[in-house]
């Protein structure tokens, strides 16, 4: 801590210690602030980030300041990589590999997951190193960045984001009585369990990949989160189909504003079905979930156990959808914008006051 | 159950009392012993007339055989024949031990899944085996999987009661002067017992099956200002708009349908038309907090029911996955119904 201070950064009353989460950061003090920040000058790009021996290292380090690269080779051994970072991530994703075919090929067709993108580099540890830093890593100016003692903290979707100043640093502060938490991003559940390697009950559910037939036309949903939510989805449509874009399907604190979200869109695009498709995509969710699930009822790995929480979780998210705000519609651009303009577009997405 | 010979002589009797019973034979099949026709290419045929049809309340236990307690109505021979029925057949063939099986696993559920399951309706283990008696429980339990509705008494229907259930199969056919099932069948003969949905059919009879319709499990909920208690439960007539009562200062949804993968625009019409003069009540965002509640709690019974081993997990997660599947089903709402003024039940 004393050398990660020399360098510019802060560590302010924390500790690391095993907690409900696996090992995170608490406070030393409870009543006292903790101060966590890592300037932008210590950012590292995950791309200049290699293996050497089987440790994380800086490829170039002649960016940063003088003896940050060997700090930063023993902070990862120490802390983060060497910790248990490559040890968990290695489990989750040998899991996800042995799954049984007929499970895996469900995933890779919903796009939940997909081997030849997750473990495509030179050597299995190589892919392990790039799944591990996809889930410590911040994205700035589209480029994910390596967030020193700032990434050990772990993630609660109930927590406030990342805050990042305007100097470009990254850090967390404040009063915390117990674990310190942040929110690393907007996801639901299955996609946090298959990004991140851990299960949480998210308030947001996107919709999975799929296909359906509505009304004679092809429809695309290209599913996923990882986008601020208060948005309606982007449609497309030709005359063979139509492609929507990561729709919106449940908001635990906000449950109308799916729907609200589905049918701006719609307006938009002067369809009058929204209403009946936004309930098709729920169905097509539903479905593709319960099979999983059967799919999964009878397989004892760890792994197993851990997608099917996901998924029941991820029912749960879906859930959340009743009624919509007929009156926000008409004025749901104006809204949008002022909502987006208050949060700034270099931050990270968080869920905005509706 | 007893050699082919032994299963065509007794069938031989049936006939002699009136019954008919053509073209099938009793075996083994996917949903355990069922009827089977002894050729495909032919039809079966099976009917039992009023005649012998025996009111449930005119049955007993008789060291521990079930039988007709008073035979006086039936023709001479007939209260002998049942028995026999019952022992090579029905209760003595697999009857008492599939019930006895499946109600010993209930009772030994978790704690919290019974107080789940007791929570939305779907399960009181008080109520329905306490033990006091155990044979007499079981033989009760029997007796409502295997009776029917007929002329306003509940009865046992003796050959035909064998047959095993599938959602997709006709219903038995009541038109005539007694129950009957007829027609071609390339592999198991089976009849759709009645209307339910995934989970009610597993608790109400022991097997899993994928219903095609979807009712809502019992429960409270704050609709805006109006506290709405939506009683659970299938077997009415679906296409139908639910009964509605206020009840103080409640509104009692009754047996609302959630989902029909044969009609999934009438779910939601048929909710609209039934609270078409509820002030307090938008039918629509009702509609969808009954869904997310109904969600809610079987999502609840699945995490509860994760690392149950043995059959009885794994038959209640099929279950609960079969009842999600079916609760899906629907989509849309049927406008041209809605503006209609008399209430008609048309699905589509």
């Amino acid at each position: 801590m004393e050398e990660f201070r020399s360098y510019g950064g802060r560590a302010e009353n924390v500790v690391q210690r095993d907690g409900p989460f696996g090992r995170g950061l608490f406070p030393i003090d409870p009543s006292q602030p903790i101060d966590l920040m890592v300037p932008r000058s210590l950012l590292v790009p995950a791309e200049n980030v290699e293996l050497q021996n089987g440790a994380a290292v800086i490829k170039d380090d002649s960016a940063f300041p003088n003896g940050y690269a060997d700090w930063f080779r023993r902070y990862q051994d120490s802390l983060s990589w060497g910790a248990e970072g490559e040890l968990s991530v290695t489990r989750f994703e040998t899991g996800l590999r042995n799954l049984p075919n007929n499970v895996g090929e469900l995933l890779s067709q919903l796009n939940l997951y997909q081997p030849e993108h997750r473990l495509a580099g030179k050597t299995f540890q190589h892919s392990m190193l790039r799944r591990f830093l996809k889930s410590r890593c911040l994205s700035r100016r589209g480029k994910l960045v390596v967030m020193p003692m700032v990434e050990l903290v772990n993630h609660s979707p109930k927590a406030t984001n990342w805050e990042i100043r305007p100097d470009g640093s990254v850090g967390v502060s404040g009063h915390h009585d117990g674990e310190v938490l942040v929110k690393y991003s907007n996801a639901d559940p299955l996609r946090r369990l298959l990004g991140f390697g851990f299960n949480v009950q998210e308030p947001l559910g996107f919709s999975l990949s799929l296909n359906i037939r509505h009304r004679g036309q092809l429809v695309e949903v290209k599913g996923g989160g990882g986008r601020h939510w208060f948005q309606p989805p982007v449609i497309e449509e030709d005359n063979k189909r139509l492609v929507i874009e990561q729709p919106l399907l449940g908001c635990q604190d906000h449950p109308r504003m799916p729907l609200t979200l589905f049918l701006s869109a719609f307006q938009s695009a002067n369809r009058s079905d929204g209403q009946e498709l936004f309930e098709r995509i729920h169905q097509a969710n539903t479905l593709a979930l319960v099979e999983l699930l059967r799919r999964l009822d009878a397989v004892p790995d760890e792994i197993a156990s851990l997608l099917r929480l996901g998924c029941m979780n991820q029912l749960s998210s879906l859930s959340h959808h009743i009624g919509h705000r007929a009156e926000l519609l008409s004025r749901l651009g104006d809204e949008i914008t002022r909502v987006n303009s208050s949060i700034g577009p270099d931050e990270p997405w968080d869920n905005p006051p509706v | 159950m007893g050699s082919a010979a032994d299963w065509h002589a007794f069938l031989d009797e049936f006939r002699a009392f009136g019954g008919r019973a053509e073209n099938v034979m009793q075996r083994k099949g996917a949903f355990g012993l069922g009827l089977f026709p002894i050729d495909p290419a032919k039809p079966v045929d099976l009917f039992v007339p009023d005649e012998l049809l025996v009111p449930i309340d005119n049955l007993e236990l008789q060291d521990e055989t079930l039988v007709i307690k008073d035979d006086s109505s039936f023709p001479d021979g007939y209260g002998d024949w049942f028995r026999r029925y019952q022992i090579n057949y029905s209760w003595g063939a697999e009857g008492r031990q599939n019930i006895l099986a499946f109600e010993e696993g209930l009772k030994g559920l978790p704690a919290p899944v019974q107080q789940l399951m007791k929570g939305v309706g779907l399960y009181n283990a008080d109520n329905r085996f306490p033990g006091e008696d155990v044979e007499k429980e079981l033989m009760q339990r029997f007796i409502q999987t295997r009776c029917i509705n007929r002329k306003d008494r509940r009865v046992i229907m003796p050959i035909i009661d064998l047959l095993n259930h599938a959602p997709a199969a006709k219903a038995y056919d009541m038109s005539g002067n007694g129950i009957g099932v007829a027609g071609l069948h390339d592999g198991e003969v089976l009849v759709k017992y009645s209307v339910s949905d995934p989970i009610r059919r597993l608790i109400g009879y022991g097997f899993n099956a994928p219903e095609t319709l979807g009712f809502s499990l019992s429960f409270r909920l704050q609709h805006r200002d109006q506290m709405v208690v939506v009683q659970g439960g299938g077997g009415r007539q679906p296409m139908k708009p639910c009964g509605i009562e206020i009840k103080d200062d409640r509104v009692v949804i009754k047996q609302p349908l959630l989902a029909s993968s044969t009609s999934p625009k009438m779910p939601r019409t048929l909710l609209i038309k039934a609270c078409r003069n509820l002030e307090s009540i938008d039918a629509s965002e009702l509609f969808e907090q009954i869904h997310q509640r109904n969600t809610q709690a079987l999502v609840q019974m699945l995490r509860e029911l994760q690392n149950l081993e043995g059959d009885i997990g794994h038959l209640l997660r099929t279950g609960c996955l079969d009842q999600l599947a079916a609760l899906s089903h629907h989509f849309g709402q049927r406008d041209d119904l809605l503006s209609e003024k008399p209430a008609t039940s048309t699905a589509t």
